[in-house]
C-alpha cells in the first residue's frame, strides 16, 4: 500500500509520530500476547513439550481433547445451519413481505437481544429434559440457536435493506412466489451476511460453557469450553501434571486460533461488505 | 442453469442438515427431568460382562484405580469406568447428570454436604441390602452409619461411608522445618508463629503455611478454631441454641483475624485453590499445610513415592490452639458414602463393588493405606508399615485421636447460609476487612433474614 | 452468556446510517385495499417465520412461563416436591445487597469497557489502519483474547492474577516492580484493577467495528486538516474522532446489550471474589442454582432470573428506541 493511498498514513508521517504509533502496537501487542506467553512458559516448566503429547493421548476425566474438539464443531456447525437457515427465512418475512404487525413483532425479536444465557437456565434444564435432548448436542444447539436468532434478524433484515425492494417486486409481478423469490433473489444476494453469521455463529458456539456445562453430563459428548473445566479435576497437584493442566489449556485454545486465523478474513469482510451502502 | 444448480445445492444443504441433526438427536437420552424413578434392571446372560460407570470426587483416581483393579480381577464379569471430578465441580455435576437421568451406578456422595441435593434420585440401602450379606450393619461403625442416615431429611440411608474425616488439621515438611531449627509441631498459635518467623527467615523462597483460598475453606478453619472454645460451638450455632453475634462467636472470629494479622497465615496464600496448596506443599515450596485429614495420604511415603511427592518426611498436628484457655479440635464427620442411583440398571453388581470397597478386608486393604479417610469397617487397621518416619507415625495418630475424640459435625449444616454468607465474610475478617463485632452482627441478621431455613 | 459473551453486535454497524425500522416507509395513513393486502401477506410471513416461532415459543414465552411459576415456589433441581413460595423469592433477592452490588458491578463493568474501547481501542484501530507493517500479526493479536473461549482465556487470566506464583505478579517483580505486587481477589480495589485489565484485554471487537469503519469514512479530510498545520494529536482527537461518531455510538450499544452475557468472564476469574466484590449478575443466578454447599434453591435462582431479564430486556428497549430515532 502507498503512502499517498491510504490518508491516514498521514498521522505517522513525522518520525516521532510514528515511532510512537509502532511503540503502542509492539508494547500492545506483547501486553495482549503476554497471557498466551506466559501459559506456554508454564505449560512447559516441567515435563517440557512432551506435555502436549501427554494430554493429547491421555483421557481426562473421562474426557479426549480431540473428541472434546470435535463435540464442539459438531455443536458449532449445527448452530450454523439453524441459525442461518431459521434467520434467513425469518430475516426474509421481516425484510421484504409487507404483512400486518410486522413491526411490532420484529421490536419485540429485538427485546431480546440482550437475554442472558443465565437467565434462562432454570427453564432450558427443564426443556430439554422433557424433550429428551440431554447429551444431545441438539439439546445445546437449540438455546444456543435461539440466543443468536435475534441478532441474526436484525443482521439480516438490515442487509436486506441493501436488496432493491422494486427487484423483488419485479419477479412477484412476474408470478413467482415468495419461496422462489427468497431462493434466488433474496439467499444470493444475502451472501456475505450469511458467511458473516456463520462465522460468528461458530465463534460464540465454540464459546458457549453454560449450555453444554449443564446439558451434556456424559464424558463423550464434552465439549472444549466446558473441557476447561471438567478436566481440571483429573490433574493432581504435582509440578508435573500442573504443567500438564496448562499445556491442555493452551491445546484447547488451539481450535479457536486456527478458526480465527482462517476466519478473520470472512468476519472482517462480512462486517465490512454489510457496513458499505453502495 | 445457474438456477437449478443453486437450487440442487440449497437442498442439497437442506438434506445435510437434516441428516445431521438426526444423527445428532439420536444420542440424546430419553426424557424426562428428575430422575426419581427406579429404572429396569438388565438381564445379564451368563458370561457376558456388565461395565458399571462410577462418579466420584474422592478418594484420588490413583487411590481408587488400586481398588478397582482389584475388584475386576476378583469379579471378572465386571468393569468399572471411573470418572473422577474436583470437590466443587462434583456438586454441580452429580445433581445435573441424576436429574438428567444419566445412567450411573455407583455414586460417590459426600454425606455432609450432598446427601440432600441428591437424595430424592437415589436408591435407600434398604432397596439393595438383599444383595449385602445380612449382619453387614454390625461391621460398619455405628457412630459413622448413624451419622449418614440422620443427615437425610427423611431420617434414611442412603449410602454406605467407607470412613471418616476431620478438619483441620496442620501437615509439615519435616526438612524444612529441621533447617529452620524446628524441632517439634506447634500446638498453639504462638509457637505457630514464632515457627513462621523462623522459616521466613531462613528460606525466604518457601510459604510458611499453604492452605486452599477457597471460600468452603475459610469455615473449616473457622469453625476449628472456634470449636477450641467449645467442642460443639458449631454445632450449636448452627441448631440456634448460640447466636451468631454471642460473645463466644466474637471470641472465635477475633483468634481467626490475629491469625491474620499476625502474619501466621498470609493474606496472599487466599488466592491458592486446594489444589494449588497442595502442589506448593508437595513440591516442598511450603513448610506447613492446613488440609483436612483427607490428605493424609502425604503422611504415606509409598504414596509419596508413586506420586511423584519429593518431600522426605511429613510430619501432622492438630492447628494449633489459638484461644486462651482452649484445647485442640476437629470437627468431624462421616463421609465417603456409596450410593446407587435409580438410574442404574445393575444394583446386584453395584451393590457387589460397594460391598466390596467397604465391607471387605481385601478392598480395605486396596485403600485404607492411603489414608484418606479413617476406615469405617470395624477392626480394620493401617498396616504399621505404611508410617515408616517417626514423624508421621506421631502425626497420624493426633489425627486419628482428635476425630475419634468426635466434635462438631463438620459440615452437617451445609445449608447456603454457610456458602453464601459465613465463606465469603470469613475471608473479609481474614483480611481486616470487617471487624469481628460487625461480623458477628452481620451474620446474626443475614441469619435471622428467613433466606436461610434451618434445613 | 456464553454465546455471546461477545461483545460483538456487528449488526448495530450494519445499522449504520440507515435505519433499522421498516424497510420502506409506510404512508401514514393505508387505503383500505392496501390494509387488506397486508392483512393477506399475513399467511406467507408466517410460513417464513413458523421456524423461529416455534424455537421463540418453546425457549423464550414457555421459558418465561415457566421462570413466573418456579420463582414462586421452593424447590431444587429435581423440581419434584415444590412449595408455594408466594412472592418471597422476590422479596429476598430484592433486599440482598449482594444482588444489588451484581447488577451495579455489570453496569460498571460495561462502562469501563465502554471506555477503554472508546480511547485505547479507537486508538489501536486507527494505528492498526494506518498502513504499518505486520499489521495482520498486529491485528490478531489485539483480537485474540476476544475471540478464544471466553472459560478459557479468563481461567487463564484467573490464573496470572494468582497472589503466589501467578504470572502477572511474577512479572512485576521481575521488573523491579514488586511494590505494585497484589493480592489480586484480596482487596476490593485490587480485584476491581484486575477485572478492568481482563476488560481491557476483551476489546477486540470494538477495534474491529472500528477498523472496518476506518475504511468507509472519508479519511481524505486529514490532508486539509494537516496543511491547515494540525498536529497528530488534534487530527486524531478533533478531525477523526467526531467522524466515527456512529461507530461509536455502535460500540457503546453493542458492550451494553453483551453485558449482560457476561458471565465466564467472571466465573473464571476472579469467582466475584472477593466475597462476591466482582459478582455479576451472570454468577449471582449461577451461585444461587448451583452453590457450593446445599441444594440448589431453583425458586430463588428463578426469581433472581426474572429481575435481570426485566433489566436485560429494558436495556434493549432503550437500543431499539436509540436505533429507531435514527434518521
Amino acid at each position: 500500500m502507498t503512502a499517498q493511498a491510504n490518508p491516514l498514513r498521514r498521522l505517522r508521517e513525522r518520525g516521532r509520530d510514528n515511532a510512537a504509533f509502532y511503540a503502542v502496537l509492539v508494547i500492545g501487542a506483547a501486553l495482549w500476547l503476554f497471557p498466551l506467553v506466559s501459559t506456554v512458559r508454564q505449560s512447559v516448566q516441567f515435563g517440557g513439550f512432551h506435555n502436549y503429547l501427554t494430554v493429547l493421548t491421555t483421557d481426562y476425566n473421562g474426557v479426549n481433547l480431540l473428541r472434546a474438539f470435535a463435540n464442539s464443531l459438531l455443536i458449532a456447525a449445527l448452530t450454523v445451519v439453524l441459525t442461518c437457515g431459521i434467520g434467513a427465512l425469518a430475516g426474509y418475512a421481516f425484510a421484504k413481505i409487507d404483512f400486518v404487525g410486522r413491526e411490532g413483532l420484529y421490536h419485540a425479536c429485538l427485546l431480546l437481544l440482550a437475554v442472558p444465557a443465565v437467565a434462562i437456565m432454570v427453564p432450558v434444564y427443564w426443556i430439554t429434559g422433557n424433550l429428551g435432548l440431554f447429551n444431545s448436542p441438539v439439546g445445546v444447539s437449540l438455546p444456543e440457536v435461539v440466543l443468536t436468532l435475534p441478532f441474526a434478524v436484525l443482521l439480516l433484515r438490515n442487509n436486506a435493506d441493501s436488496i432493491p425492494d422494486e427487484l423483488i417486486e419485479a419477479a412477484r409481478i412476474d408470478g413467482a412466489s415468495h419461496l422462489v423469490v427468497f431462493r434466488h433473489i433474496f439467499l444470493p444476494l444475502s451472501r456475505p451476511a450469511l458467511i458473516n453469521l456463520a462465522a460468528l455463529c461458530v465463534v460464540w458456539s465454540i464459546q458457549d460453557f453454560i449450555f453444554s456445562s449443564m446439558l451434556l453430563t456424559n464424558a463423550s459428548s464434552t465439549t472444549a469450553a466446558q473441557a476447561v473445566q471438567s478436566i481440571q479435576g483429573a490433574f493432581s497437584p504435582t509440578p508435573i501434571e500442573h504443567s500438564q493442566y496448562f499445556a491442555a489449556l493452551m491445546l484447547l485454545a488451539v481450535p479457536a486460533i486456527v478458526i480465527v486465523v482462517l476466519g478473520l478474513r470472512f468476519i472482517t469482510q462480512g462486517m465490512t461488505a454489510g457496513g458499505v451502502k453502495e | 442453469m445457474r438456477k437449478e444448480a443453486q437450487l440442487g445445492r440449497l437442498l442439497g444443504t437442506a438434506g445435510a442438515a437434516v441428516a445431521l441433526i438426526l444423527t445428532a438427536a439420536a444420542c440424546g437420552n430419553s426424557g424426562g427431568v428428575g430422575g426419581s424413578s427406579n429404572a429396569a434392571q438388565a438381564s445379564v446372560a451368563a458370561g457376558q460382562s456388565v461395565t458399571l460407570n462410577y462418579w466420584t470426587w474422592f478418594p484420588a483416581q490413583t487411590t481408587l484405580q488400586k481398588s478397582i483393579d482389584a475388584f475386576e480381577k476378583a469379579n471378572p464379569g465386571i468393569k468399572i469406568n471411573l470418572r473422577e471430578f474436583t470437590n466443587t465441580n462434583y456438586q454441580t455435576e452429580l445433581p445435573l447428570a441424576l436429574g438428567g437421568g444419566q445412567s450411573l451406578d455407583i455414586v460417590g456422595v459426600q454425606v455432609s454436604a450432598m446427601t440432600n441435593s441428591v437424595r430424592k434420585n437415589l436408591r435407600p440401602v434398604s432397596d439393595w441390602a438383599s444383595d449385602l450379606p445380612s449382619n453387614w450393619q454390625s461391621q460398619i461403625n455405628s457412630t459413622m452409619l448413624d451419622q449418614t442416615q440422620k443427615i437425610a431429611q427423611d431420617d434414611t440411608l442412603y449410602s454406605i461411608p467407607m470412613g471418616s474425616i476431620g478438619s483441620a488439621f496442620v501437615y509439615s515438611n519435616q526438612a524444612l522445618l529441621a533447617k529452620a531449627g524446628i524441632t517439634a509441631e506447634p500446638t498453639t498459635s504462638a509457637e505457630l508463629a514464632a515457627d513462621v518467623a523462623k522459616i521466613k527467615a531462613t528460606e525466604p523462597g518457601v510459604t510458611p503455611v499453604a492452605f486452599s483460598g477457597e471460600s468452603w475453606w475459610q469455615d473449616e478453619v473457622f469453625f476449628t478454631v472456634a470449636d477450641q472454645i467449645d467442642p460443639k460451638l458449631s454445632d450449636e450455632l448452627y441448631t440456634g441454641k448460640v447466636a451468631w453475634n454471642s460473645p463466644q462467636m466474637v471470641k472465635a472470629l477475633t483468634a481467626y483475624q490475629n491469625l491474620f494479622s499476625s502474619g501466621t497465615l498470609g493474606t496472599g496464600t487466599l488466592s491458592l485453590k486446594e489444589a494449588d496448596a497442595d502442589n506448593a506443599f508437595n513440591s516442598g515450596k511450603a513448610a506447613f499445610l492446613l488440609e483436612g485429614s483427607w490428605d493424609s495420604s502425604v503422611l504415606s511415603s509409598a504414596y509419596r513415592q508413586a506420586n511423584g511427592i519429593s518431600v522426605a518426611d511429613v510430619g501432622a498436628g492438630y492447628l494449633p490452639v489459638s484461644v486462651a484457655g482452649g484445647s485442640p479440635a476437629a470437627r468431624t464427620y462421616a463421609e465417603g458414602g456409596l450410593a446407587i442411583p435409580k438410574s442404574s440398571q445393575h444394583v446386584a453388581q453395584a451393590a457387589k463393588f460397594i460391598q466390596f470397597m467397604t465391607l471387605s478386608q481385601q478392598g480395605e486393604s486396596t485403600w485404607a493405606p492411603d489414608l484418606v479417610l479413617v476406615p469405617s469397617l470395624n477392626g480394620y487397621t493401617v498396616p504399621s508399615s505404611v508410617l515408616t518416619s517417626p514423624a508421621a507415625q506421631s502425626g497420624y495418630q493426633t489425627i486419628a485421636q482428635t476425630i475419634d475424640a468426635g466434635g462438631s459435625g463438620r459440615g452437617e449444616y451445609s445449608t447456603t447460609f454457610t456458602s453464601d454468607v459465613l465463606d465469603n465474610s470469613l475471608l473479609q475478617v481474614a483480611r481486616s476487612q470487617i471487624t469481628p463485632q460487625a461480623e458477628a452482627a452481620k451474620l446474626q441478621s443475614a441469619w435471622a433474614s428467613g433466606r436461610y431455613p434451618l434445613q | 452468556m456464553s454465546t455471546h459473551t461477545s461483545t460483538v453486535r456487528p449488526g448495530a454497524t450494519l445499522a449504520e446510517g440507515r435505519p433499522a425500522g421498516p424497510a420502506t416507509q409506510p404512508p401514514r395513513r393505508r387505503s383500505a385495499a392496501a390494509r387488506r393486502l397486508r392483512r393477506r401477506a399475513l399467511i406467507p410471513a408466517l410460513c417464513f417465520l413458523a421456524p423461529m416461532l416455534a424455537l421463540y415459543g418453546v425457549y423464550y414465552l414457555y421459558a418465561f412461563v415457566f421462570l413466573g411459576q418456579t420463582s414462586r415456589e421452593n424447590v431444587d433441581l429435581s423440581f419434584s416436591g415444590a412449595t408455594d413460595a408466594g412472592w418471597r423469592n422476590f422479596r429476598l433477592v430484592l433486599t440482598d445487597p449482594l444482588f444489588w452490588k451484581s447488577i451495579e458491578n455489570n453496569l460498571l463493568f460495561a462502562a469501563v469497557q465502554i471506555a477503554v474501547a472508546l480511547t485505547l481501542g479507537f486508538f489501536l484501530a486507527v494505528s492498526l489502519s494506518s498502513g504499518v507493517r505486520f499489521r495482520r500479526f498486529f491485528y490478531i493479536a489485539f483480537l485474540l483474547p476476544s475471540l478464544v473461549p471466553l472459560s478459557l482465556f479468563a481461567t487463564v487470566f484467573g490464573q496470572m492474577i494468582q497472589t503466589n506464583g501467578g504470572a502477572l505478579n511474577q512479572t512485576l517483580s521481575d521488573l523491579g516492580l514488586a511494590s505494585l505486587a497484589q493480592d489480586w481477589t484480596g482487596s476490593p480495589t485490587a480485584a476491581y484493577v484486575a477485572v478492568f485489565l481482563l476488560l481491557t484485554y476483551l476489546i477486540g471487537l470494538p477495534i474491529m467495528y472500528y477498523t472496518s469503519d476506518l475504511t468507509m469514512v472519508n479519511t481524505a479530510v486529514l490532508e486539509a486538516a494537516q496543511i491547515d498545520g494540525a498536529r497528530t494529536g488534534q487530527m486524531l482527537r478533533l478531525v477523526l474522532f467526531p467522524m466515527l461518531r456512529t461507530t461509536h455510538k455502535t460500540v457503546i450499544l453493542s458492550v451494553l446489550l453483551g453485558s449482560f452475557r457476561w458471565f465466564e468472564l467472571i466465573y473464571f476469574s476472579t469467582g466475584g471474589q472477593p466475597s462476591g466484590g466482582t459478582g455479576i449478575a451472570g454468577t449471582y443466578i449461577y451461585g444461587q442454582m448451583f452453590p457450593s454447599t446445599g441444594s440448589a434453591e431453583i425458586g430463588y435462582a428463578s426469581a433472581a432470573s426474572v429481575i435481570v431479564l426485566l433489566i436485560a430486556i429494558a436495556v434493549s428497549a432503550v437500543n431499539v428506541l436509540v436505533q429507531r430515532r435514527r434518521p
